[in-house]
C-alpha cells in the first residue's frame, strides 16, 4: 500500500505543472499597474499564480493592489534581514520575473520556512493596513472592540480605527495558502505532500506573529489634553518590526519531520530531546546548503564578490562569509570636504580633500 | 569522549613519539598544588631529586627545567598561576565564539600522559594566543609574588624598599580635603614584591626565546611571545596601588603608614581583556631586531606595553577544524535576547539553535521559624535553553 501511495506521489510530482509554491512572490516585480477594466485577462496574464490563485485574483480583483505590494515588501524585507549571510535572499530574477532558488523553494529549508511565513505575513499585513486606509470597499477598521460597556468607560474607549488584522488574516490565508496544491491520487482521494504540510504551518505562524504584535495606542483628549477622555485603538508596528520577529523565529526554527497519519500530514520533532514545537515556531525538514560555491541549477548565488566585514565577531565577517576562500582589499581615495568653518552669514567654506576608504570583497 | 581522545594519543604515541612533545609549560596546570613532589624531603635538601623530577616534566623547555631545579619550591606557584590564568580566561571569554577552550591532542611519553592543554592556541600567533601568552605571563608574576609575601618562597620575601617601585598613588589623584597638607607617610607593612615576581617570570618565560632568537632563529613567534610575556607584567605593574592607614588620636591620620599592593587577579584580566579587545596590534611576518607594526605608516613607532602583539588575523571559531584546535560553536549555550557577542545570531555564526525545555527546582517562599530554623517551598521553574545547531 505504501509503496503505491508513494509511487502515484512520484508520478504526480512529474506532472506538477511548473510554479513553486511560492512563485506568486514575483508579483512584487512587475511594475505595470494592474488592469482594472480587464480582470479577467489581467489574472490569467499574472505570472507565477497557481490556478486557485487565478480564481482568488478574480473575485478579489480590488485586493490584488495590496497582494502586489505585500509581495514586493516581502522580498524587500526578506532582503533586509539577510543582507550579511551566505544566502542573502535572491530569489526572484529581475530579468526574466520568475523566482529562482530550487532549494529555498522546494526542499522545506529554514530559508524555506522564512520565505513562507513572511511572504503570508506580507499579504495580511499590507491588506490590513490598506483596509484601515480605507483603500478598499470591502473592508474598513475592526470596530468589534468598540464596545460601550460601562467596564471600561471609565479608563478609556475603543473608538479609534482598529487595524482589522483579523481580515487581512483571512485573505492572507486564501490567497497565500491556496499556492499550495493538495494531490490527486489515482483513487481520488487528495493528500497534501509533506512539503505542503510544512509550508502551510509555517504560512500561519507567520500570519500569527501578527496577532501577537497588535498594540493598543491611545490618544487624549479634554482641556489642554488632560486624559478626561481616552480613545484607543490597535495598531500594528511597522512591517520591519514584523520581519525582525520572523527572523527570530528562523534562528531558533524546528527540524521537523512529517509522518502519514489518516492522509492528514502530522508535524513531529525530528530529535525528542529538545522543545516540541509550538504553531508560532517555523519548521522545516531539510538541511541547508551552505550556500558557499554559485550553483545555478540549484539557484544559489554563491558569494564570490560580496562585501564583508573585518570584525571579527560579526555575521558578515569575511572568514565565514567567504567560506574561507579569502578576499581582497579594494582602497579607494574617495573625495571628501574638510575643514569645514560657518561664516556669518551664511556661508560655508570647506577645503577639499581626499578619505581613504576600505572594503573587502569575497574571492 | 575521554577513551577515544586517550585512543587517539596511543596513535600519535606509536607513530610520531620519535619527536618529543611540543613546549607548552601549560601542562603546569596539572601539577597540584600540595604535589608531594615539590615538598622538601625529610632531611637535606636533595638538589638530584627535584632534578630528576623537573626532567619529567615534559611541557617545560630546557630554561625552563634549570630554573624549575633551581626554585623547586616555586614551581606549585607557577602551576597555580596557570590554573588561575585559564580560570579567568575562560570567565573572560564565555560569551564569545572562542570560549578560552581548544581540541588538546593527547600524547604519551615515557614519563606519563601529556596534554598539550590550548597548545594549538597558544603555538599560533593570532589574537588569542596573545591573549593566552600575556595572562598566563601575568598569572605567574602574581602567584610568585603571592607566594612571596606569604612567606613560603625562601627565596623573597615583602619588598624592602616600596619606594623604589612605580604606583599609583591614589591620594594625588583624587585628594580628600583631610589629607591635603599631611602627606607625610613612612613605609611600613608587608609591600608586595613585584619586582622579584617581574624577574623570575622574566626568566622562566622570556630566556629561552630570547636564546633562540638570538642563536639565529629568527622566528617572529619568539619575539612575539616575548612581547605579550612584557604586556601581562605590565598590566601587573601599572597597576600597583598604594594602601595606607592613618594613626593618631582617633585615627586623626597625623602620620601613616603605607605599602603597595598589586591588582586583584580578575582586574588583571580584565584590564588584559581590553587591550585584547582594544589594543591589538598585527605586526609584520618578518623581523630582524624588533616588532614593526603591519600598518604602512605607522612602522617606525614602537609598540607599547599596552599593546598586544600578533600576525595572524583570527580563524571565525564558528565550524570545528581539528588541524587548528578550533572545537567550533555547535552545541555552546547563547542567549536569545542578547544584542552582545553571546545572542544566538553571532554565536551560532547564523546555523540557528537548538530549544530544550529543563526544569529547574529552587527554593522559595522561604520563611523564618522561630527559632531557629529556615522552611522553604519547592519551586518548580520551566526555563528554556537554547544550544547552537
Amino acid at each position: 500500500m505504501a509503496t503505491t501511495l508513494k509511487a502515484t506521489i512520484f508520478i504526480f510530482l512529474l506532472l506538477l505543472p511548473f510554479c513553486y509554491p511560492i512563485s506568486w512572490l514575483a508579483l512584487g516585480l512587475t511594475n505595470s499597474r494592474l488592469d482594472r477594466g480587464r480582470p479577467a485577462v489581467t489574472c490569467r496574464n499574472l505570472t507565477g499564480l497557481t490556478r486557485k490563485q487565478t480564481r482568488f485574483c478574480k473575485r478579489n480583483f480590488e485586493l490584488m493592489d495590496s497582494v502586489q505590494n505585500a509581495a514586493f515588501n516581502a522580498a524587500a524585507e526578506c532582503q533586509f534581514q539577510f543582507n550579511k549571510r551566505r544566502w542573502n535572499c535572491s530569489i526572484i530574477d529581475p530579468v526574466s520575473l520568475k523566482v529562482v532558488g530550487d532549494v529555498v523553494l522546494r526542499q522545506g529549508t529554514r530559508e524555506s520556512a522564512f520565505v513562507h511565513a513572511i511572504s503570508s505575513a506580507a499579504v495580511a499585513y499590507r491588506v490590513t493596513r490598506d483596509c484601515a486606509r480605507g483603500m478598499n470597499d470591502r473592508c474598513g477598521c475592526d470596530y468589534s472592540k468598540n464596545d460601550t460597556s460601562a467596564q471600561h468607560r471609565s479608563q478609556y474607549q475603543y473608538q479609534g480605527c482598529s487595524d482589522n488584522v483579523k481580515y487581512g488574516i483571512a485573505i492572507s490565508r486564501e490567497f497565500v495558502d491556496a499556492a499550495e496544491q493538495k494531490q490527486r491520487l489515482a483513487n481520488g482521494t487528495t493528500i497534501t505532500h509533506p512539503d505542503s504540510v510544512i509550508n502551510l504551518h509555517n504560512n500561519r505562524a507567520g500570519r500569527q506573529v501578527l496577532e501577537k504584535a497588535l498594540r493598543r495606542e491611545c490618544k487624549c483628549h479634554g482641556m489642554s489634553g488632560s486624559c478626561e477622555m481616552k480613545t484607543c485603538w490597535d495598531s500594528l508596528p511597522t512591517f520591519r518590526e514584523i520581519g525582525l520577529q520572523i527572523k527570530d523565529k528562523f534562528d531558533g526554527a524546528s527540524e521537523v519531520r512529517v509522518v502519514d497519519e489518516e492522509k492528514k500530514g502530522q508535524i513531529v520533532m525530528k530529535n525528542s530531546q529538545f522543545k516540541r514545537h509550538t504553531n508560532a515556531d517555523l519548521v522545516y525538514m531539510a538541511p541547508s546548503p551552505d550556500f558557499c560555491e554559485a550553483d545555478p541549477s540549484r539557484g544559489i548565488l554563491g558569494t564570490r564578490g560580496r562585501q564583508c566585514s573585518l570584525s571579527q565577531n560579526a555575521i558578515d565577517d569575511c572568514q565565514i562569509l567567504c567560506c574561507g576562500r579569502g578576499f581582497e582589499k579594494k582602497v579607494e581615495l574617495v573625495d571628501d570636504m574638510c575643514n569645514c568653518k560657518f561664516h556669518y552669514c551664511c556661508r560655508v567654506d570647506c577645503t577639499p580633500c581626499k578619505k581613504r576608504t576600505e572594503t573587502y570583497f569575497c574571492l | 569522549m575521554r577513551a577515544a581522545l586517550h585512543l587517539l594519543g596511543l596513535f600519535f604515541g606509536v607513530s610520531a613519539r620519535d619527536s618529543l612533545p611540543p613546549y607548552n609549560w601549560l601542562t603546569l596546570a596539572f601539577v597540584g598544588h600540595h604535589s608531594s613532589d615539590f615538598r622538601q624531603p625529610h632531611g637535606v635538601t636533595d638538589r638530584e631529586h627535584f632534578r630528576d623530577i623537573c626532567r619529567r616534566l615534559d611541557g617545560l623547555n630546557p630554561v625552563q627545567k634549570t630554573l624549575c631545579a633551581e626554585h623547586p619550591f616555586a614551581i606549585p606557584y607557577v602551576a597555580r598561576g596557570v590554573r588561575e590564568a585559564i580560570r579567568e580566561c575562560e570567565l573572560q571569554f564565555k560569551f564569545e565564539r572562542w570560549n578560552c577552550s581548544s581540541r588538546d591532542e593527547v600524547t604519551t611519553t615515557p614519563h606519563g600522559r601529556f596534554q598539550d592543554i590550548l597548545g594549538k592556541t597558544l603555538r599560533a600567533t593570532t589574537k588569542e594566543a596573545a591573549f593566552l601568552t600575556a595572562i598566563t605571563s601575568a598569572a605567574i608574576v602574581h602567584a610568585i609574588t603571592k607566594g612571596c609575601n606569604t612567606g613560603n618562597l625562601t627565596e623573597c620575601g615583602c619588598d624592602s624598599k616600596p619606594g623604589m617601585q612605580r604606583y599609583v598613588d591614589t591620594e594625588t589623584i583624587n585628594p580628600s580635603p583631610v589629607s591635603i597638607g599631611r602627606d607625610q607617610f613612612s613605609w611600613g607593612g608587608c609591600s608586595d614584591n613585584v619586582p622579584y615576581g617581574i624577574k623570575f617570570a622574566r626568566k622562566f618565560l622570556d630566556d629561552w626565546h630570547h636564546q633562540q632568537f638570538e642563536e639565529g632563529d629568527k622566528d617572529v613567534a619568539h619575539l612575539i611571545r616575548k612581547h605579550n610575556n612584557f604586556v601581562g607584567r605590565e598590566a601587573i605593574a601599572q597597576n600597583i596601588r598604594k594602601q595606607c592607614r592613618c594613626h593618631g588620636v582617633s585615627g586623626s591620620c597625623e602620620f601613616k603608614t603605607c605599602w603597595l599592593q598589586m591588582p586583584k587577579f580578575s582586574n588583571v584580566a580584565e584590564t588584559l581583556k581590553k587591550r585584547y579587545d582594544h589594543f591589538s596590534v598585527q605586526v609584520t611576518k618578518r623581523a630582524n631586531k624588533r616588532l614593526r607594526r603591519k600598518e604602512r605608516n605607522e612602522r617606525k613607532i614602537p609598540l607599547r606595553g599596552n599593546e598586544m602583539a600578533y600576525v595572524q588575523r583570527s580563524p571565525s571559531y564558528c565550524e570545528a577544524n581539528a588541524t587548528a584546535g578550533v572545537l567550533g560553536t555547535t552545541g555552546r549555550e547563547c542567549r536569545h535576547n542578547s544584542l552582545n557577542s553571546d545572542s544566538c545570531d553571532l554565536l551560532c555564526c547564523g546555523r540557528g539553535y537548538n530549544t530544550r525545555l529543563v526544569v529547574q527546582r529552587t527554593q522559595c517562599d522561604c520563611k523564618f521559624v522561630w527559632c531557629c530554623e529556615v522552611k522553604c517551598k519547592q519551586c518548580t521553574e520551566e526555563v528554556s535553553i537554547h544550544t547552537c545547531k
